[in-house]
């Protein structure tokens, strides 16, 4: 029977207790933990537990080595359990038999002391309200410090210490600073290594997805073996691995108006990662009406811009630029337009030096300015960005005044898109149809005659388009047919609509049509 | 008339199938431009959601417009 034993289910202690009997032992100490009801002032409902199993093994042994070397104790054991916990399960057993009661005790409080600190095992803690965090504080941090045993913090810091800029002083703003990174996606899974190698002390994260196979070429903290799992607690480990002086907060909620302020209290700047514009602008209004500064990045294909929204400065918002985001679909995200992966990668890092500029009060800050890069180019522009006194949030008279969900309004009816449905049959099938997809995403039936003409090399010269009978478009969505439509009557050709709904409305018609 | 030297980004780089260009022109504002240059161009975006920096420093698309000024047209984007 090996001395430490992981246990995925509850446990009786009685088995371990037998194998610590012995005629020379005199005292035999044990402690419990229990699950309790709350922590840090919040109900808890129930723990999740789970280990890293061969390190937590590997570990646990050496610990109860140290302990018998240590202390005159005859035998020692622990369990912990992994998996789901309820109130009141034992979360851990320890037992140690000696011949007299002061070793004992002393042992079980060093073993347990030890597990706590060295043991790498992740929490996540259930609360009442029915949102759960993974908590990897210093209590249960992976100690990677445990294998490399003389590591001493600095020593991680020691080529950044040595710049004027940070020296002693710098790396102590560092580890008391506290960055919620929004997204770990492109830009987080770029940002978060930079600024947790770099020492910054506390680093939030706010994702609720699982890893999928299309975020690797982007994402490089995560690997193809993790796939299906919690992008939070993946992150959250590697970076702890990273760093093992790190403390790694994780918020598995979506972020809302609802949530925002609770989750934003917690830190002193906030790293805006995210792809979708409701999240933009509510970090936005946050960094106005909260007053916690937003690094915030946006890509698009092989370009970005770079932003501080920055209330205490008197460079303008988002909303300075852009009032309002645009109708759904009419910019598209990476998963509509497509990335090349070294752009988040880039941004996300320029996202870190920025927030390292910040935090050490370094000048040069894009806090009244906007930076824009093209990758394709190389190319980079540096606008100052006034304030302007129009602005609903940051204007003179400010008509936002409190966080709300941000509509990304449905894009209006253009009066060159069709909707099929309300089309005769015979215009359906005298017309000239045209798939704008690419070869890869084709799937599905399309009307007899279509022509391809794949939007990537769109040419409005090519065979097909010239004007002739009613012309329908189609792409997978309808976006880029709206595009394509928009180019051919710019030329002055009038019969060429766009389908609304894509693809999915054309196969739509033909299996009417069909029955 | 005068030349202007135009630069767009994202959307619209994509949508005019250019980085840059200069063009001669009787517009008086980045607003009359953006229009001029959509209905010339089918930009998807109306100009109230398009900012524009002139130069050195973002500005509104009422402001007047000089000869040789950088006009850079932005789409909003969101990727991450
Ligand atoms: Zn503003
Ligand atoms: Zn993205």
């Amino acid at each position: 029977m090996a001395r430490f034993t992981i246990a995925a289910t509850p446990f009786e202690h009685e088995p371990f207790e037998a194998a610590l009997r012995d005629h020379r032992a005199g005292a035999y100490a044990t402690f419990e933990g229990w699950v309790r009801d709350h922590n840090d002032g919040r109900k808890v409902a129930r723990l999740d537990y789970e280990a890293f199993e061969p390190l937590a093994i590997a570990e646990a042994e050496r610990i109860l080595d140290e302990a018998q070397a240590k202390f005159a104790i005859h035998a020692a054991r622990a369990v912990h359990r992994t998996g789901t916990l309820q109130l009141g399960d034992r979360a851990v057993w320890i037992g140690v038999a000696a011949s007299h009661r002061d070793e004992a005790f002393r042992a079980c409080r060093y073993i347990i002391d030890e597990i706590k600190a060295r043991l790498p095992v992740w929490k996540k803690e259930h609360y009442a309200g029915g949102d759960a965090i993974w908590v990897n504080c210093q209590h249960a941090a992976p100690s990677e410090l445990s294998f490399t045993p003389k590591l001493d913090e600095s020593q991680l810091y020691a080529r950044q210490l040595r710049l004027p800029e940070i020296g002693e002083a710098g790396q102590a703003k560092l580890k008391d600073a506290r960055v919620l990174i929004v997204g770990m996606g492109g830009l987080g899974s770029a940002a978060a290594p930079s600024l947790a190698a770099a020492g910054v002390g506390t680093l939030g994260l706010v994702e609720h997805d699982e890893l999928d196979a299309s975020n690797l070429h982007r994402q490089l903290l995560y690997s193809a073996t993790d796939i299906g799992k919690p992008k939070a607690q993946l992150a959250a480990a590697r970076l702890s691995a990273l760093n093992p002086f790190l403390s790694v907060r994780v918020h598995s909620d979506r972020l809302g108006p609802a949530n925002c302020a609770e989750i934003l209290a917690g830190y002193d700047l906030v790293l805006d990662c995210t792809d979708n514009f409701a999240t933009k602008y509510l970090l936005n209004d946050a960094a106005h009406l909260l007053g916690v500064p937003v690094v915030q990045a946006s890509l698009y294909q092989y370009e970005g811009q770079l932003q501080t929204i920055d209330a205490a400065s008197d460079g303008g918002c988002l909303r300075c630029i852009h009032p309002a985001p645009p109708p759904a679909g009419a910019v598209g995200n990476c998963a509509e337009v497509g990335v090349l992966g070294v752009v988040p990668q880039l941004f996300g890092a320029l996202q870190a030096a920025e927030a390292l500029k910040r935090l050490l009060g370094m000048p040069g800050q894009l806090s009244d300015a906007t930076l824009l890069f093209d990758l394709a180019t190389f190319e980079t522009q540096r606008f100052k960005r006034p304030r302007r006194p129009d602005c609903a949030l940051c204007g003179e008279q400010p008509s936002i005044t409190s966080l709300t969900d941000v509509t990304v309004a449905q894009a209006p009816p253009s009066e060159i898109e069709v909707d099929l449905a309300s089309i005769d049959h015979a215009t359906l099938r005298g017309a000239r149809w045209i798939d704008l997809r690419e070869p890869a995403e084709r799937s599905g039936a399309v009307p007899p005659g279509t022509l391809s003409r794949p939007f990537g090399g769109f040419d409005a010269d090519a065979p097909g388009f010239e004007p002739g009978p009613r012309t329908f478009l189609f792409c997978a969505a309808g976006r880029r047919s709206l595009r394509a439509a928009q180019k051919l009557r710019a030329r002055g050709w009038s019969d060429v609509w766009s389908v609304r709904g894509g693809a999915d409305a054309v196969r739509a018609i033909l299996t009417e049509t069909a029955e | 008339m005068q030349a202007i030297q135009l630069r767009y980004f994202a959307l619209l780089r994509e949508e005019r199938g250019l980085a840059a260009e200069v063009i001669e022109t009787t517009a008086r504002t980045p607003r009359d431009l953006y229009q001029e240059l959509a209905g010339r161009h089918g930009f998807s975006l109306p100009a109230e959601r398009v900012g524009v920096a002139i130069n050195e420093s973002f500005a509104g698309m009422d402001r007047e417009l000089a000869a040789d000024d950088i006009v850079v047209f932005i789409p909003p984007v969101a990727g991450g």
